[in-house]
This record gives C-alpha cells, sequence and structure tokens, in this order.
C-alpha cells in the first residue's frame, strides 16, 4: 500500500506531501503553516490521524520558496527521527551570503529566518543536513521501494551559484530595503521519484523550463536516461500548473493514459490559469486541485479610505487530495479534504 | 488596476505649504496626519507602471493583496519600487485646522547603510559553520 496526500493553501501558501511509502514508514516534503492552527499543516494531518511523528522517516526541501518551507523546522524538532534532505546550493557561500544579508532586514515579510532555524535545529539535534541532487544516492532504497532525486544538477548549481551573487551585489548595493523574492529559485528545486513495485510517482516540485538554457531545469530532466521511459501514474504537476513548468509533449512521454495528476494553486501569479486547466485536463480524466483561488473585498472597517483602491482581503482555504493505492496500483481511492476538487 | 484619487505630489506640495504657513503661524493653520491603520507591504510584481503587491496588517497580521498605480507613490519613492522592496502604506486623516480629510500614503523604505553589514554576514555564516553539518548523499 502506497499513500500519498498533498497538501495546498490558498494564495500560494502554500505545498506539503505526505508519504506513507511502507505500513509503518512516512516521508514529508515541504511544508506550510495554517493560518488558524498555526502549525504546519502537515504536522496537524498526522495529529487528526494518530500518526507517530517517530514514523516519520524523512523531511525534503525542495526549494527556498516561502509557500514550500514554512514550518520545516516546527517539523524538524517534533519529527527526531527525520532526517533532512535539500537542494544542492543550499550550503554554497553565495547562498548563505544571500541569506545572511536577507536577515538583517527587520520586516513582516522578511521569511530568511526559516534559513537560520532549519540550521540551528540540524545543529543542536545532532543531525546533518544531506544534500540533493541528480547523483545523489536514494532517499530510500528498500527491497520494494525507491526514492530518489532527479535534479538539480551541476549546471545548475553553477547558474545559482552567478544568480545569487548577482542578487547580493544588487541588494547590498542598492538604496531600497528589499527582501528577495527568488523568482529563479525555482531553478532549485528537487525532482523527486517513487518507485514501488514497477510503478511510478513523479513530484515536480516547482521546477521550470528554462528559455535560455537547456542543460537546467525540466530540459536537463527529460533528456536524463533515469525517467527516458518511465511511465508515471501519479505526477505531481510543476510550479501550480504555470506554463514555464510544462511541456505537453514531455508529459505525453512519461504519463500513463489517464494518470493521476495533482495541482497546487499560487495566486501571488494566479496560477494555474484557464488555459493552463484546460491542456492539463485534455491529458487525463484525473486531475486534481488541492484548494481554490479566492479573495475577498476589504472589510469595513476602512472602506472610506481605501474606496477606489484595489485591495483584498487574502483568504485561506486550504485543502488536500489523498491518494491510497494498492501495492500494484491497479486500484487508485481519491479522498479530497477541504477545498480540494476534482478538474475541470 | 483602479487608479487612486488622490495625488501624492500634490498631497506632498500641500503639505510643505501648510508647514511654511504654519511657521508663521499667522493663520494659526496646522496641518497632522493621524494615522488610523497602517500595513507593511512588499512588492511582488511590477508591470510597466502597475505594482503588485502583498500587505500584512500591523495590528491583525492578516494579509491582503494590493494593486497600485506607480503614478499612487511619491516621485522620490518611485525609484524605489521594484520587485521586492519594502514599504508602509499608511490611511488615516489630515486635520488643516478644523478641517478633516481622508488621506493615505505609500511609504518605501530605505537600506540603512551600516559599515558593520559585512561582519554581520561573516559572523552568521561562521555561526552556521555549515561544512560540518553537510553530507553529500
Amino acid at each position: 500500500m502506497m499513500k500519498s496526500v498533498i497538501f495546498g493553501g490558498n494564495k500560494g501558501f502554500g505545498e506539503s506531501i505526505l508519504l506513507q511509502f511502507e505500513d509503518d514508514k512516512y516521508g514529508i516534503i515541504d511544508s506550510f503553516i495554517d493560518r488558524k492552527s498555526g502549525n504546519p499543516v502537515v504536522l496537524d494531518y498526522l495529529s487528526s490521524n494518530n500518526i507517530d511523528v517517530a514514523k516519520i522517516e524523512f523531511v525534503v526541501l525542495t526549494h527556498y520558496h516561502q509557500d514550500h518551507f514554512t514550518g520545516v523546522a516546527t517539523i524538524l524538532e517534533k519529527c527526531k527521527n527525520a532526517k533532512f534532505y535539500t537542494f544542492d546550493s543550499f550550503a554554497i557561500e553565495s547562498f548563505q551570503a544571500l541569506v545572511a544579508l536577507n536577515l538583517g532586514l527587520n520586516s513582516k515579510h522578511n521569511y530568511f529566518s526559516e534559513y537560520d532555524k532549519i540550521v540551528k535545529l540540524i545543529k543542536s539535534s545532532n543531525r546533518k543536513i544531506h544534500i540533493l541532487s541528480d547523483r545523489s544516492k536514494p532517499i530510500i532504497n528498500s527491497s520494494s521501494v525507491k526514492i530518489y532525486a532527479l535534479s538539480p544538477n551541476d549546471k545548475t548549481v553553477i547558474f545559482l551559484d552567478n544568480l545569487y551573487r548577482k542578487r547580493f551585489k544588487e541588494q547590498s548595493e542598492g538604496i531600497v530595503a528589499k527582501i528577495q523574492i527568488g523568482k529563479d529559485f525555482n531553478f532549485q528545486s528537487v525532482v523527486i521519484v517513487v518507485e514501488i513495485n514497477d510503478n511510478n510517482i513523479l513530484f515536480g516540485s516547482d521546477l521550470e523550463y528554462s528559455k535560455s538554457n537547456k542543460s537546467i531545469g525540466w530540459s536537463a530532466i527529460y533528456k536524463n536516461k533515469k525517467i527516458a521511459k518511465k511511465e508515471f501514474v501519479i505526477f505531481k504537476l510543476p510550479h501550480h500548473g504555470s506554463e514555464n513548468g510544462c511541456n505537453i509533449k514531455d508529459w505525453q512521454r512519461v504519463i500513463v493514459e489517464n494518470a493521476y495528476l495533482k495541482l497546487t494553486p499560487y495566486n501571488r501569479s494566479k496560477l494555474p490559469r484557464a488555459t493552463m486547466i484546460k491542456k492539463i485536463c485534455s491529458l487525463s480524466k484525473n486531475v486534481y486541485i488541492t484548494s481554490e483561488t479566492k479573495t475577498k473585498k476589504i472589510p469595513s472597517k476602512f472602506s472610506k479610505q481605501l474606496k477606489g483602491l484595489a485591495i483584498r482581503k487574502i483568504i485561506d482555504l486550504p485543502g488536500h487530495v489523498e491518494l491510497t493505492t494498492n501495492d500494484s496500483f491497479s486500484k487508485i481511492n481519491v479522498i479530497l479534504g477541504g477545498r480540494a476538487k476534482k478538474l475541470p | 488596476m483602479t487608479e487612486s484619487r488622490f495625488n501624492p505630489d500634490i498631497c506632498e506640495r500641500k503639505e510643505i505649504l501648510y508647514k511654511k504657513l504654519d511657521k508663521g503661524k499667522e493663520d494659526n493653520i496646522e496641518v497632522k496626519f493621524h494615522i488610523e491603520n497602517k500595513w507593511e507591504g512588499i512588492v511582488l510584481e511590477v508591470n510597466k507602471d502597475k505594482v503588485h503587491s502583498r500587505m500584512t496588517d500591523a495590528l491583525t497580521g492578516e494579509d491582503y493583496e494590493f494593486d497600485f498605480s506607480i503614478k499612487d507613490v511619491n516621485k522620490d519613492d518611485r525609484k524605489l519600487v521594484s520587485q521586492g522592496a519594502i514599504f508602509n502604506f499608511f490611511i488615516g486623516y489630515n486635520m488643516v485646522g478644523r478641517t478633516k480629510s481622508n488621506a493615505r500614503l505609500i511609504k518605501f523604505r530605505r537600506r540603512k547603510t551600516t559599515q558593520n553589514v559585512v561582519d554581520s554576514i561573516l559572523d552568521k555564516m561562521n555561526e552556521w559553520n555549515l561544512k560540518e553539518l553537510i553530507e553529500i548523499q
């Protein structure tokens, strides 16, 4: 039996995955915080389903974006047996310097403190930071299950090192108080494959295609012989169904007919867009999204002062898509929680 | 994108004028901006003169999306509008003498440049000492 639960928050906050890869063994990929409880969504799920946190064997942080890392330190604190895995370039000096530079800015939007918390937590609990790349050993390699990374590759690390240096220079020499949003940080993304009894699942993180560099991003992955002949039964679509993360031809080549495709929204960029939903739904009858994208008008308290301005309150409408398969993947059971729904 | 009804440059010029008048104290005109609420925002995207941002209410911690025109920002601050820039958005009212009028202001934050920024970055990197923690999988 294999279970994957993907959680999505509204408005890009965020994406988290719980994997049950053996009866009593679990792993977590990325995290975001539930606004009501203040806890990582995945920990609330474990608690409400009476799953012991001691059963979490690994935690993967795929890339350094706010909708994927908030609460990772808390998860590591609670899940004391879990090994921590993350992207290659997490620890290179240019990224450390960029993080440290951002840490110095006092702002409610300064989310770089999570990096500091993660490092301190790893140190205090005598654990290691396991670096993942396309060359790394599998995270799990048992007789029936293999879980491993397909990215990033060496060329991506060089690309990112240059990017971090450029951002550091811009930011340190600029006059405006600025927090790195890290648009190109999506290329940090660790794409993960789960192989169970010859059936495959692909978790695409937020990886994109690079328009100018075919040796990084998805173009590099699809050249990889490891997945050339794979047929994925379940695919967590990359980057919230954006056009930058999509190539229908590549997808058709690697997924089975009517594969289970899962999406999370990211409304800062209004993702997924209607045109993409149409394309995605042309690939399969089994397309699911974790949550809706909605905003609310400003509350009446300040309506006079704010009249005429485009201000909308962000409301959280999280949900999750739970897929449970039997050993042969011949039967897949779908449970939708919260605002999750089937598309179209 | 909705164009706001206020012009920040005119507001600022008015304030300068009122302050000058106030200095003389001849007319006893005093301008005071009373803040009713404050948000802290971050610019997520700039597209020509349109700015897409996310803001957090300083009191309640609630999050908002705010789209505004670069023309809503006073001229001095316009060069600061870029992705990731931090700003404050204030709403309140101006009191000019006994006249009350609604007012709002977008103010971009400037980086405080201190000599020990580099030192603090190096200190932090030394504190992390990541070489000891890294294990190539």
